[in-house]
């Protein structure tokens, strides 16, 4: 049985930053003008406006369904037992 | 001209989407019981004058929805896929998997829990058995997170300081260690419980510390239904369901169970409770007065 030295409080600090990485990227990315200027950049290209027309809708539904996955789980409320 | 297809397109498409599952929440029957939750779901409110006007019908409508929103279970595992392998985080809904098991985040220790759970032994030994001549014992049964949590770098508790902490707390009663005994294979991968068929030696261990004879021999039974446990609806992810073996003989199999709550007298094996409930639910039914 594992019986190391309790991990000092900021341990648990480093585990979140860790598990939320890839959601910190993504939002200080989000919060530049680079997304945008990419997605204008790509849409001036006679090819990439074509893409786009498509691409953008589906991914805005994806992304609602996503939203929705999130709210459902949010109202996830388990217990151990049937009779509690 | 692009531009506005696209906009078009986007609105029909968004459009549909909510019309779509708005319908299909209005018209679908609501679901009673949520078996990855084992609890019953919120029932659709009552809509009256009284409950509109005192604003309890719509924060009774917003628990209601999520919780009897179509495709629940569907959009969990889409949750869980998308939270686990494609953000790249380490849990979902506090629970990660590693090595085929899934295992439940427990960290830090609470010690204030530690000396609640011993203040309430301290009530029954006051109350009942200090001063009789009853043999009183302490065990303490790790969390498969003691066997996968560090290696896989999970925040996990240090078990021995948890065990010792309680032994402290607890100087009437003789400890009796089993940890060294256990591994993760003790375990079942989708449910906290350990594995009564490979528990003969703990059981040796116990028996031996108490001073009781050795039990007589067992046969392992196979229940035909597969197993999902408590994690496996906390994850919401596709993963293979356990199986559930357990040990009798013909003494267990003689001995009956009478259950206080419903005056039924049943054996001290029920398989038919066991699939959509605990393990132990198979056997000793543990939530309840027998």
């Amino acid at each position: 049985m594992a019986s190391a030295a309790c991990p000092p409080p900021e341990w648990r600090g480093l585990y979140y930053l860790r598990s939320y990485a890839v959601v910190l990227v993504i939002a200080l990315l989000g919060a530049t003008p680079l997304p945008a200027k990419a997605v204008q950049r790509l849409r001036d290209t006679s090819g990439g406006g074509a893409v786009l027309s498509v691409t953008e809708p589906v991914a805005l539904v994806l992304l609602l369904a996503l939203c929705t996955a999130y709210l459902v789980d949010g109202s996830f409320n388990p217990f151990l037992y049937f009779r509690f | 001209m692009n531009e506005k297809r696209t906009a078009l397109l986007t609105v029909c498409l968004l459009g549909a989407f909510l019309l779509t599952f708005s319908i299909w929440a209005y018209l679908k029957p609501d679901d009673a019981f949520s078996q990855s939750e084992r609890r019953k779901l919120t029932q659709k409110p009552s809509c009256t004058v009284e409950s509109v006007y005192s604003g309890r019908y719509m924060s009774d409508f917003e628990i209601y929805a999520p919780d009897q929103f179509p495709l629940r279970e569907q959009f969990r595992t889409l949750k869980s896929l998308t939270s686990l392998y494609l953000l790249r985080q380490r849990d979902t809904n506090g629970v990660y998997l590693a090595e085929g098991y899934v295992s439940r985040l427990e960290y830090p220790m609470q010690e204030d829990s530690i000396a609640h759970a011993a203040r309430r032994f301290d009530y029954l030994y006051d109350t009942y058995l200090s001063g009789t001549d009853c043999r009183l014992y302490l065990s303490v049964i790790p969390d498969k997170n003691a066997f996968l949590a560090s290696s896989h770098s999970y925040p996990a508790l240090d078990y021995g300081a948890f065990t010792q902490s309680l032994r402290e707390k607890t100087p009437y009663l003789t400890y009796l260690p089993i940890g060294d005994l256990l591994s993760l294979e003790d375990y079942y991968r989708t449910d906290l419980h350990w594995r009564q068929e490979q528990l003969t030696d703990v059981a040796a261990r116990l028996l031996e510390g108490m001073g009781a004879e050795a039990p007589g021999t067992f046969r392992e039974e196979t229940l035909p239904t597969p197993y999902y446990g408590v994690y496996y609806g906390y994850a919401a992810l596709p993963m293979e369901p356990d199986t559930i073996r357990y040990l009798t003989n013909d003494t267990l199999e003689s001995c009956t169970v009478y259950h206080y709550e419903t005056g039924q007298t049943t054996g001290i094996y029920d398989g038919r409770r066991a699939p959509g409930g605990t393990p132990t639910s198979g056997s000793s039914p543990a939530p309840s007065p027998c």
